[in-house]
């Protein structure tokens, strides 16, 4: 049974201010579960609720906060997420050749890839903490992630433009040697981690520059180079996308009843 | 917080308890019967963070169970032989503080 939407935003809020703290997401799914079994029943029951969901979200989360266990490993987990990032700013560079350990780079790094990525991910959640699972929210959300994918390419073009100084400068060679060599141990690594849709994905980051590499002998300075890491970059973009929205239909048919 | 916020927030704790130890119970029912029984200063969602306050004390145990009508899983509490234990200090506590509160109110009463 669906609840009213302002019941659906209340359960919404408490669950990301409790993750936020960094709770056990196990312990917070049980609390979320008790409290929409409560809804559920009352609103069946046409009661008035108000006192519930008008109930401040950090003052109730407050209240749960003592008394729920950490996300065990949250460190660790911090650690993997930095070293995931840097891989997925180093691998694809190394493998198409305009790697260059340059200050740029490392400011690239800390500031605009990491540092807009924890930005929107507490910008998204001051979204959701304000207007809940509601149109603007996706709208505010889409546009500050596009002027964010704007960033990237703008920072993209300085850092090739403008190093700053040149810490390293590998060869073609070593280039592709150790961004082949590395992407094998983070592969190995995710494995190992059973974490296999991070390998999946550093894999479908890199598999553009392979296959063009491959068809083009590493001229990376070849057209074709590029023409056909653009397109099977196209290609995974394009599979992706439409796996997302099959994936959304199905499941809000699921949820439907009425329409089956 | 105030005295009387904390003395209603340890009763609450003893209610609950004493609730559970009746019988196997989940969190609408238990709120159900505070109000019934004119349980002061309850609201929905107050129950909540004072049942997993006793969980996680070990006074209670749960069990979370499908649901006959096709809602969300239903936790079901019931009493531990620490929760019992517990309960019984309390129900022992209360009654001696009732008893002593009875006499000096009823000093003041008579004053008034």
């Amino acid at each position: 049974m669906m609840l009213s939407k302002k019941a659906e935003d209340f359960l919404l809020k408490l669950r990301i201010e409790l993750l936020f703290r960094g709770k056990n997401e196990n312990e917070v799914n049980t609390i979320e579960e008790e409290l929409r079994d409560h809804i559920t029943i009352a609103e069946e029951n046409n009661e008035n609720i108000d006192s519930l969901l008008n109930t401040p979200i950090k003052s109730y989360a407050d209240k749960f906060s003592t008394h729920l266990n950490m996300t065990q490993g949250l460190f660790k987990y911090i650690l993997y997420f930095i070293s995931f990032m840097f891989i997925m700013t180093t691998i694809p560079r190394m493998l198409d050749n305009s790697f260059q350990l340059t200050i740029a780079l490392i400011c690239y790094f800390l500031f605009i890839f990491l540092g807009s990525f924890i930005f929107i991910v507490f910008f998204i959640k001051k979204l959701i903490m304000t207007w809940g699972d509601s149109k603007i929210t996706y709208i505010i959300s889409g546009i500050s992630s596009a002027a964010i994918f704007g960033l990237y390419i703008l920072s993209e073009y300085l850092l090739r433009n403008y190093p700053l100084f040149i810490i390293w400068s590998p060869s073609q060679t070593t280039n592709f040697i150790l961004g082949l060599i590395l992407l094998l141990l983070t592969m190995l690594t995710c494995f190992i981690l059973k974490q296999k849709l991070y390998a999946g994905l550093i894999l479908l980051l890199c598999i553009p520059n392979l296959i063009g590499t491959l068809f083009t002998g590493g001229d990376f300075t070849n057209k074709n180079y590029v023409i056909i890491s653009s397109i099977i970059l196209l290609i995974i973009s394009w599979s992706f996308i439409i796996y997302t929205i099959i994936k959304y239909y199905r499941e809000k048919k699921l949820d439907d009843p009425s329409q089956s | 917080m105030s005295a009387s916020n904390q003395m209603m927030k340890g009763l609450l704790d003893g209610a609950i308890l004493g609730l559970i130890a009746q019988r196997e119970t989940y969190g609408y029912e238990i709120l159900d019967k505070l109000k019934a029984q004119q349980f002061p200063e309850i609201s929905d969602g107050s129950i909540y963070p004072v049942l997993l306050r006793l969980s996680k004390k070990g006074y209670v145990t749960s069990i979370s169970k499908k649901s006959d009508t096709g809602g969300p899983k239903r936790k079901y509490y019931s009493i531990t032989a620490e929760g019992k234990e517990e309960l019984a200090n309390f129900v022992y506590k209360w009654n001696y503080l009732n008893n002593g509160m009875n006499n000096v109110m009823r000093s003041v009463y008579d004053v008034e």
